[in-house]
Formats: structure tokens, C-alpha cells, sequence
């Protein structure tokens, strides 16, 4: 390959020996290094063992014409310089090689400043492209690169690019990137390009082994790269590589190999700017990671995020567990002392009746898991026309056999309120519980309980309203909770009101308990008024008349 | 017969306190089948007026009670008769389980002096061997 720092290597075409020699001699002085060729053919022969900065060509040649050996000496070396010196000014002939890609022509006899002249500017023309060349190819690696790790936060999308822009504008066959930082002995690949698995482990071996050189022979630091051999199985030369560490503000984060089957030794100008891009790589390089790791921590925190939802579930959960089990153990320690107590004969004629508690306490039991089924009833309501008058009127015939003989009910329903769509076997079980509630919280002590219907804004209201002691601020806060309940053991399950809340959540309205400023609590039933469907809907087929089938 | 006549011998009185009758009637009938003196209440209040004017050797008391909760009938127990054996019951599942802890006093119980706890439900014999510790 030519060498920059060489004399510029110069082939004289011309089948007139003695002139060729002159003018070798004339060159040498100036400090060309000149080849002589004869003819065509032998130019031909020389240019595949020598490659030339220039040619000067005679423009005929015994085995043809110097116009014609000029392309083919173009096509090997587009860059070659190439006079073409001719015997007979011939306008025609010098366009026609300026045409084809020749620098200048000259006229025997050969007026040497001239030749020197036209040679030196166009060698110098050379040296410029080239180092333009070099510059631009700098100019866009660095742009390139720092285009590309810029915006990159994907560490192996954005390796995998960087090397492979750096490889291409360099115009080296191979590249690859390699990271130091989990362990400085054992590098991870990263991103690589052109490489062979017997390349990518030579390489890892040799990245490996770098620190213990470094400790070794410190001067090292100053060297822009550290140069390597790497054996490829299939050939027995090996590939030329140039290693390059990638820094970090922690200092080495990781290396960058470029090589291929030799190392360009032009290549060697762009130790500097190829430092600079590892730089900017291994800037990037520990963004990512910190990028990396932002990602992480915000995963982890999700994580123990999902974790606290996950244990309020279960708490929440537990409670209703609790609250189960509360519920059902004191009915079932019934069951089970009688039972024994039966099976040792220990009732005579009171048997049939001890047997009738038994039964008593284990429909308690199915009756606490029943309300524990609705309560976690997911189907929606079964809407139909209805009246809300109504069903206030039948809840409260079903709540008659509750109702103390001293209690006084009053209601006051708005017969404005119109049909509407709505459950009326869900709503009527609402009222059932809160008026069974009412009737509770008077507890034998007389007192009145009233129930009124009334119609504001598209909105029908029930409230039911009690004289007793109404509730305080803690059992308030509670009295929809699963569970909760302030009766006597055995007395409610806790499940009432919050079956009923969910009821009138479907309806799109609201229960609410409040404490009435006379005295005595307040549950309010607030539900939008639908309009009922203008067709009765057809009655599905049911076994209505057998209801424990359903 | 064996634990009828050890029952006797012992003449251990026993005080049963639960709001729920059957859970109380159960706890009776097998004790004073058993020959134990028994004495039901369905409410702390009673109890306590009980054991400051009569001897009571055990107690069984629930936690949860309306009025006067387990917790206070301890107290008042342990205060007219520190002599009296007082074991708790509950149909609460223990702390573990019971992530409310306002529901699961048991503890409380059992640092201010009572002697157990039985978790319901929990059959006959439970109630005897308990007995037959406290005789012995």
C-alpha cells in the first residue's frame, strides 16, 4: 500500500529509452521514485507490483497508444496522476486525453520546470482530496456517532449502530464493543460487526487481560490504542485490530476492537479521532447504564407498589375471613356440643328438642354462607318496571313481624314518583335491611321509625329514619364494611348493608347513613330514575313457581 | 364415671359467661353432667356482682360481648375475685389471621391475667380437660 511519508512513486511509459532515462534522472534529483516501462504491456505488468502517484505516458507506444494504456491505468488507480507527453501537438489528441482522465499533457521536447511544475500541483491536488477526504470522514463519523449514541437508550440497538457507522466510515472490514463494568476480567460483548466467533473470543480474551497489562506497564495509558493479532481458523494470517478503551466519568466502562485482515496504516492519522468517538461511546455507554438502572429502580418500585395493593387485597380479604369465621364458629360450637351431648344421651325427653337447636344453629351456618354468596355477587341486577312506592310498601309488610307493639311507623311516600326501571327484588331486600336496622336501633324503647319517598331533580329519595340513639362517628365510618356489625354475636352477620350498598351502586345511586340533627340515624337511599322500557319485556321461561330450584 | 366423681371431689365452681345461649347451654350441660357446680351468665356485668358475693374457682368468658366485652369482664373479675381461674373463649380467629386487630382482644386478655383461650368451636371434652386442669 503507498506510504504518505514516501517518495511519491512515478512510472514513465516511453518506448524512446534514452529520453526515459534523462528524465528518470531529472526526477530522481527532485525526489520521485521512477519505474520505466517500454511498453503498454509492460507498464501494464508493473503497475500490478507498484502502485503509482503518477504516469507519464507517451502517447505512442509500439504496442499501441498511450491514450488508450491511460483508462486501464485510471480504472486500477483513480487517483493516479497521469501526463501524457506527446511528439506532435495535436489539439485533438490532448482533448480526447483530458478526456480520459489525464492531469495535463506535455510537448517534446519535454521542458522539464514545466513536467515538475505539473507534477508537483497535481500531487499536491492528490494529497488535498485525500486529506479532505480524511477530514469529512471524521467530520461524519463524529457527527454520526454522536447522533446516533445520543438519542440511543437501548444500550444494544444503539452499540450495535455505533460500531457498525464506525466500521463503515472508516472503511475497516470489523468492529466490536465490549463491557468492562460488571467485571474488568471478564467482558461482556456488547455490539459487533464483521466479526468471527474465533475473532469476538480472541478479542475477549485479549479485553480481558488488559487491566493486569495496564497494571504491568503503565505507559500504556498513553497510547491511543493497544494493537493486536487475532487467529482465524480459517486463515493463516491474522487480522490486525486496534483496541480502544471506552471512558466513562467512572473511568473504563468498556473497550472498542476495529481490524480487519490488515491495518490500514493511513488509519493510524485517525488515532485521535477514532479516541474522541470511543469517548463519546463510553459517555453514552454509562448513560445507558444509568438509564438502565432509573428503568430498574422504577420496576422495583412498581413492583413493591403491586405488593401493597397486593396485601391490602388480603387484608381486606382477611377480614371477611375473620369475620366468617366469627360468625360461623359460635353456631358451629353449638352444632358440635349438642351433637356429642346427644349422641351421649344426656336430654332423655327434651332429645327432639335439643335436636331442633341443632337444626336451629346449622341453618344459622347456611344462612351466614348464603350472605356471604350475595355479598359477593358479581351478576348485574335484573331491571324491570317498577314502582318505588311499591316495593317501600312490601318491605315494610315484611318487616311487620319485627316491629315492637310500642313502635309507631310512619311513612309518607310522593305518589309524583314515577314507574322506572329498577330490581325491585334487590331494592326491596335494601329497604328490608334498613327497616329491619331502624326497628333494631329502637331496641324495645318505643319510639318511632319513619320511611318517606320523595322526588327531586330526576331523583327518587328514600330515607328511613329512626328515634334511637343514632350511631357514633367510629361506628359511622364502618357501617358499609363487610362484616361489621355492632349486634350481639349471632345477631347480624355484617354482611346487610354491605350487600345493600353494592345493590344501590348498581343502580347508580347512592346509600348514605348519617345521623339525624334530631336525633337518631338516617339511611338514605338516592337513586337516579331511569326511564322503564317502553315494551314489557317477555318473561324468560323459569321455574318461578319452584323457587328452591333456582 | 370416672370424671363425674373426680368432678365431685373437686367441688369446683364454675361460672360460664357468653351471650350466645347455646354456646353457654353447651358448656354447662357438659360440665354439670360431669358433676360440676355450674352457673351460667349471659352477660359480664352479672358475673362480675356474682364473683364478688360468691366463690367461683374457673370462669369461662367470651370475648365479644355486647355491653361489658370479655376484656372488661376480665378486669372486673380479677379485681372482686383474683382467686378465680379465668379462661377465655372466642369464635374469633387468633392473630394471625385476624388482621383487625380491634377484633382479636384475646391478647389483651391474656396479658391482664387470664389463664387461656379456647377458639370455638371446640367440643365437650375441651370444656372437661379444661375443668379437670383447673380441679386439679
Amino acid at each position: 500500500m503507498s506510504g504518505h511519508a514516501t517518495s511519491p512513486k512515478v512510472l514513465i511509459v516511453d518506448d524512446n529509452i534514452p529520453s526515459a532515462k534523462t528524465l528518470k534522472l531529472v526526477l530522481a534529483a527532485e525526489g520521485y521514485a521512477v519505474d520505466c516501462a517500454g511498453t503498454a504491456a509492460e507498464a501494464t505488468r508493473l503497475t500490478t507490483e507498484t502502485v503509482y502517484d503518477a504516469a507519464l505516458i507517451d502517447i505512442t507506444l509500439p504496442d499501441g497508444s498511450g491514450i488508450d494504456l491511460l483508462p486501464e491505468l485510471k480504472r486500477l488507480f483513480p487517483d493516479l496522476i497521469a501526463i501524457i507527453v506527446t511528439g506532435h501537438a495535436s489539439t485533438e489528441s490532448s482533448i480526447e486525453a483530458l478526456n480520459r482522465g489525464a492531469a495535463g499533457y506535455v510537448q517534446k521536447p519535454v521542458q522539464v520546470q514545466h513536467l515538475l511544475q505539473m507534477l508537483k500541483n497535481g500531487l499536491e491536488k492528490k494529497r488535498l482530496e485525500a486529506e479532505n477526504w480524511r477530514m469529512l470522514r471524521r467530520l461524519s463519523l463524529l457527527h454520526a456517532v454522536g447522533a446516533t449514541v445520543g438519542v440511543g437508550l437501548d444500550a444494544a440497538s444503539t452499540l450495535t449502530e455505533t460500531i457498525s457507522l464506525v466500521v463503515s466510515l472508516m472503511e475497516i472490514p470489523a468492529g466490536g464493543i465490549w463491557w468492562t463494568v460488571e467485571s474488568a476480567d471478564q467482558p461482556s460483548l456488547a455490539a459487533e460487526v464483521g466479526m468471527t466467533d474465533e475473532l469476538l473470543g480472541c478479542l475477549r480474551a485479549r479485553v480481558g487481560n488488559i487491566p493486569s497489562e495496564l497494571a504491568a506497564n503503565p505507559k500504556l495509558f498513553n497510547e491511543p490504542w493497544l494493537e493486536h493479532e487475532a487467529n482465524r481458523v480459517d486463515d493463516d494470517d491474522p487480522w490486525q485490530f486496534r483496541i480502544m478503551s471506552l471512558r466513562g466519568h467512572q473511568g473504563t466502562i468498556g473497550y472498542m476492537a476495529l481490524g480487519g485482515p490488515d491495518w490500514p496504516e493511513d488509519r493510524n492519522e485517525e488515532a485521535e479521532v477514532l479516541c474522541a468517538v470511543a469517548g463519546q461511546v463510553g459517555v453514552a455507554m454509562e448513560n445507558m447504564r444509568l438509564y438502565a438502572d432509573v428503568i430498574d429502580t422504577h420496576e422495583r418500585l412498581k413492583e413493591a407498589q403491586d405488593q401493597i395493593v397486593q396485601n391490602e387485597k388480603l387484608s381486606a380479604v382477611g377480614r371477611v375471613v375473620s369475620g366468617v369465621a366469627h360468625e360461623l364458629n359460635n353456631p358451629l360450637m353449638a352444632v358440635i356440643g349438642y351433637s356429642e351431648l346427644l349422641a351421649d344421651g344426656a336430654f332423655g325427653e327434651e332429645t327432639p328438642k335439643i335436636a331442633e337447636r341443632v337444626f336451629t344453629q346449622a341453618k344459622r351456618c347456611a344462612s351466614i354462607v348464603q350472605g356471604l354468596l350475595s355479598f359477593s355477587r358479581q351478576e348485574e341486577i335484573q331491571v324491570e318496571r317498577t314502582h318505588i312506592n311499591d316495593i317501600v310498601y312490601s318491605a315494610i309488610e315484611a318487616c311487620e313481624h319485627a316491629r315492637g307493639d310500642d313502635l309507631n311507623l310512619m311513612r309518607d311516600l310522593d305518589a309524583a314518583i314515577p314507574e322506572m326501571a329498577a330490581d325491585p327484588g334487590a331494592l326491596q331486600q335494601v329497604m328490608v335491611n334498613i327497616i329491619n336496622n331502624a326497628y333494631q336501633a329502637t331496641n324495645g324503647h318505643g319510639g318511632a321509625v319513619s320511611v318517606t319517598s320523595t322526588l327531586t331533580d330526576e331523583r327518587v329519595v328514600v330515607s328511613v329514619q329512626d328515634t334511637g340513639p343514632g350511631m357514633p362517628d367510629d361506628v359511622l365510618g364502618r357501617v358499609f364494611d363487610p362484616f361489621y356489625t355492632t349486634k350481639g354475636v349471632g345477631k347480624g352477620t355484617g354482611l346487610g348493608l354491605s350487600v345493600s350498598h353494592g345493590i344501590i351502586k348498581e343502580h347508580g345511586g347512592e346509600l348514605r347513613a348519617a345521623n339525624a340533627p334530631e336525633g337518631g340515624a338516617v339511611f338514605t337511599i338516592d337513586i337516579p330514575i331511569v326511564a322503564p322500557p317502553d315494551e314489557a319485556e317477555v318473561e324468560p321461561a323459569t321455574t318461578q313457581d319452584a323457587p328452591w330450584l333456582q | 364415671m370416672k370424671i363425674r366423681e373426680q368432678g365431685r371431689d373437686r367441688d369446683l365452681r364454675i361460672m360460664v359467661v357468653d351471650d350466645e345461649e347455646d354456646v353457654r347451654e353447651v358448656i354447662r350441660l357438659a360440665l354439670a353432667r360431669n358433676g360440676y357446680d355450674v352457673t351460667p351468665f349471659d352477660n359480664g356485668a352479672d358475673a362480675v356482682d356474682a364473683a364478688g358475693s360468691d366463690r367461683f374457682e374457673l370462669a369461662f368468658v367470651d370475648v365479644a360481648m355486647p355491653g361489658m366485652d370479655g376484656l372488661q369482664t376480665l378486669q372486673g373479675l380479677r379485681e372482686v375475685s383474683p382467686d378465680t381461674n379465668v379462661v377465655m373463649i372466642t369464635a374469633f380467629l387468633d392473630g394471625a389471621l385476624a388482621p383487625d386487630a380491634r377484633q382479636d382482644r384475646v391478647q389483651d386478655c391474656l396479658a391482664q391475667g387470664a389463664r387461656g383461650c379456647l377458639r370455638k368451636p371446640f367440643g365437650t371434652d375441651t370444656v372437661l380437660k379444661t375443668a379437670e386442669y383447673f380441679g386439679r
